[in-house]
């Protein structure tokens, strides 16, 4: 109908759009976190180092964290591996992003690694590409997302956000067991 | 990296009632601080769905909502201020770029970049992606197919702010709050009782209004009341006759502030190939008389005084004028430089917000029969109530009166869509229609039977009436729209 096509030039363009569930970040899904990762790994934050980087307008202080690599589930990180993100203090000045994860000496993480040394954090969805490690109750390793909340359902990722974290805590094992179920497809 | 720095803050109101979530991410502006944001937005490449021209306009009620929220800083901004992001020159640059500062974006929409020295804040940057496509809608979240929803530019900015003053998500934090500041985008789109608390435990309320409620407003021109705010119309322009003219009416007791417009060239971002190339754009009264006129706005003695206003045209050889006009009636008048022709658009903005209002807005131009040649007007109705409006599309009674014309178009269908382009009225024939009685009521029916109008009452919204001839048929026409309200 020409008169639809019309108005929807003039009015509706915009609908021509991406998107997006969260405010600066599109929560991937699980199926996207194992295909775009380069590296997928578990790891130990053993060192943080942050340093000025750039020049001129582009003058900003970027981040080293080292991780002791102490499983790789996909790509081959070696036994260290380090990722550099956008942000850091130094000399007691401080830049930082809203929302970046933030990693601190002995943090015990699964990441899932992109374009290192040239996306400004190299984690697959931001800080949605970074799972703790962490230890319950009942001394079982179980994952948790970068907000903290436990993740229990891997294949709700991306998809519905609340229902991911609903449920008991997903253990390491049965995490990195998903990954690689994934990856064998 | 610097360890996380985020308190978790559950506070009980001084009602003692409700509890609060906001988190903080530790860092605040000095007391008294004028965060000024260096608006760098541009302008869209196609119309935005609240009616507002550029991202700048689009974004700029957020930052008057937070200001408006808290006593110890205030935001302001420079509108189009062509200042690029770069961190450590103390300017709060509000950017689309293709980088964060050299590094690329990955899967994010808008990074807020900060610095800052123990907690004192000294300089926060918004960037957003340009890779991705931003529109400006009030409402719920709108979900155009089965994936993600379209991003609202003031939303985001909303969150944005937040961070640049110094919050941080309160569901990262475990709350369970209704806030904006929540790390998924939802159908909440103004500040929250929670980001409220939030803004005031770090800045204090304003005096006065201890617990505002601020409301977004959609365009650049807020005003209590409801009315008519904005008119524009569509349509290929010709010589003598067939040149574009719109009508409005003001009426009131103050003078008002209006901006006009007259696009073409940027029509061509939309695809349409044949945009009139240089619009002329000339404002009479009702005597005839021309009070302003311009061509290529940036030539013009306003030329600083349309860039700040947000609504400069996107395109130098596009004809804008500033003027504030007694209450009466006016007419704009559009033609090509040199006798050129094709598609172009006029549109008049309030530009304030007093109680003098548009009563009528209205436009003459040749109805054609292609696919983009139907007579399009567009109007917004803004405000908190519904609004009710007679809408009416002229043709044979165009022949007579005062300033005949030879070649009108002979019987005119009309059509009134919301802005999602969805059908709310047809009319053919405005005397045989179920309306004709309510129409006759208004006071204003048509004078030809052949001739169409519709009476409905809209809410604040952007709206189209579409005028065409019936049996695919040409000529000069006329869409009007009337506030029935006293």
């Amino acid at each position: 109908m020409k008169l639809f096509r019309s108005l929807l030039l003039l009015f509706c363009v915009g609908f021509a759009v991406a998107s997006v569930r969260a405010t600066t970040v599109v929560p991937p899904t699980f199926d996207q976190l194992v295909s775009d990762a380069e590296f997928i790994f578990e790891g130990t934050v053993t060192e943080t180092r942050s340093e000025w980087a750039g020049a001129g307008a582009e003058r900003h202080i970027m981040t080293h964290v080292t991780f002791n690599v102490e499983d790789a589930i996909k790509g081959a990180p070696g036994k260290t591996y380090t990722i550099r993100m956008l942000g850091g203090t130094v000399e007691g000045e401080t830049m930082e992003v809203a929302d970046a994860p933030r990693f601190k000496l002995g943090d015990r993480d699964i990441l899932f690694v992109e374009h290192n040394g040239t996306q400004f954090i190299p984690l697959v969805g931001i800080m949605h590409g970074r799972f703790h490690v962490q230890t319950d109750a009942g001394g079982r390793d179980v994952v948790a997302k970068d907000n903290g909340a436990f993740l229990a359902d891997a294949a709700k990722l991306g998809q519905d956000e609340k229902a991911a974290i609903t449920g008991p805590a997903l253990s390491v094992a049965d995490f990195k067991s998903a990954i690689r179920q994934k990856l064998s497809k | 990296m610097k360890s996380a720095l985020w308190a978790i803050v559950a506070m009980v109101a001084s009602l003692g009632t409700t509890a609060h979530g906001y988190v903080l991410s530790g860092q605040t502006w000095p007391a008294g601080t004028n965060v000024v944001l260096q608006m760098s937005l541009g302008n869209p490449l196609f119309p935005l769905q609240d009616g507002t021209t550029s991202y700048n306009e689009a974004a700029v009620p957020a930052a008057n909502m937070w200001s408006s929220s808290v006593q110890r800083v205030q935001l302001s901004q420079v509108m189009n201020s062509g200042v690029s992001s770069s961190s450590g020159d103390n300017m709060n640059s509000v950017v689309f770029a293709s980088s964060v500062f050299g590094q690329s974006f990955g899967a994010a929409i808008a990074v807020t970049y900060y610095r800052y020295s123990g907690s004192t804040m000294r300089e926060a940057d918004i960037i957003f992606n340009q890779a991705k496509v931003f529109n400006s809608y009030r409402g719920p979240l709108q979900f155009p197919g089965p994936g993600p929803a379209i991003l609202d530019i003031r939303r985001v900015f909303l969150h944005e702010l937040g961070h640049a003053l110094g919050l941080n998500h309160p569901d990262t934090g475990g709350q369970q709050v209704v806030a904006v500041m929540n790390s998924i985008m939802s159908n909440q789109e103004v500040l929250s009782p929670d980001d409220l608390a939030g803004g005031h435990f770090l800045y204090g309320a304003p005096t006065g209004t201890p617990t505002p409620t601020p409301t977004p407003s959609p365009s650049a021109t807020p005003s209590a009341a409801c009315h008519l705010v904005n008119v524009s119309t569509r349509l290929r322009i010709g010589l003598s006759d067939n040149v574009l003219i719109g009508g409005f009416i003001i009426r009131g007791t103050q003078p008002k502030k209006l901006i006009l417009r007259a696009i073409g060239p940027s029509l061509t971002a939309w695809g349409m190939p044949d945009a009139m190339a240089d619009p002329v754009l000339e404002l009479h009264d009702s005597s005839g008389g021309v009070i302003a006129a311009n061509d290529d706005w940036q030539n013009g003695p306003q030329m600083s005084e349309i860039q700040t206003s947000g609504l400069a045209p996107v395109h130098s050889a596009e004809s804008a004028l500033i003027a504030t006009l007694p209450p009466g009636n006016y007419t704009t008048v559009v033609s090509g430089v040199g006798g050129g022709q094709g598609i172009g658009l006029v549109e008049a903005y309030e530009f304030d917000g007093n109680a003098t209002r548009f009563i009528n807005i209205s436009t003459r131009g040749r109805v054609g029969t292609g696919q983009d040649e139907p007579m399009i007007g567009g109007f917004i109705v803004q405000g908190g109530a519904a609004k009710r409006v007679i809408i009416r599309a002229l043709g044979p009674s165009l022949t007579g009166g005062p300033a005949p014309v030879a070649n009108a178009l002979a019987d005119p269908f009309l059509e009134l869509h919301d802005g999602n382009g969805n059908a709310l009225a047809v009319n053919d024939d405005w005397s045989n229609g179920p309306q004709a009685g309510e129409i006759v009521g208004t006071g204003l029916p048509p004078a030809n039977d052949l001739e169409s109008a519709i009476v409905s009452t809209l809410g604040p919204g952007n709206y189209t009436a579409v005028v065409r001839g019936t049996n695919n048929t040409a000529g000069v026409g006329l869409v009007e729209v009337y506030d029935l309200d006293p």
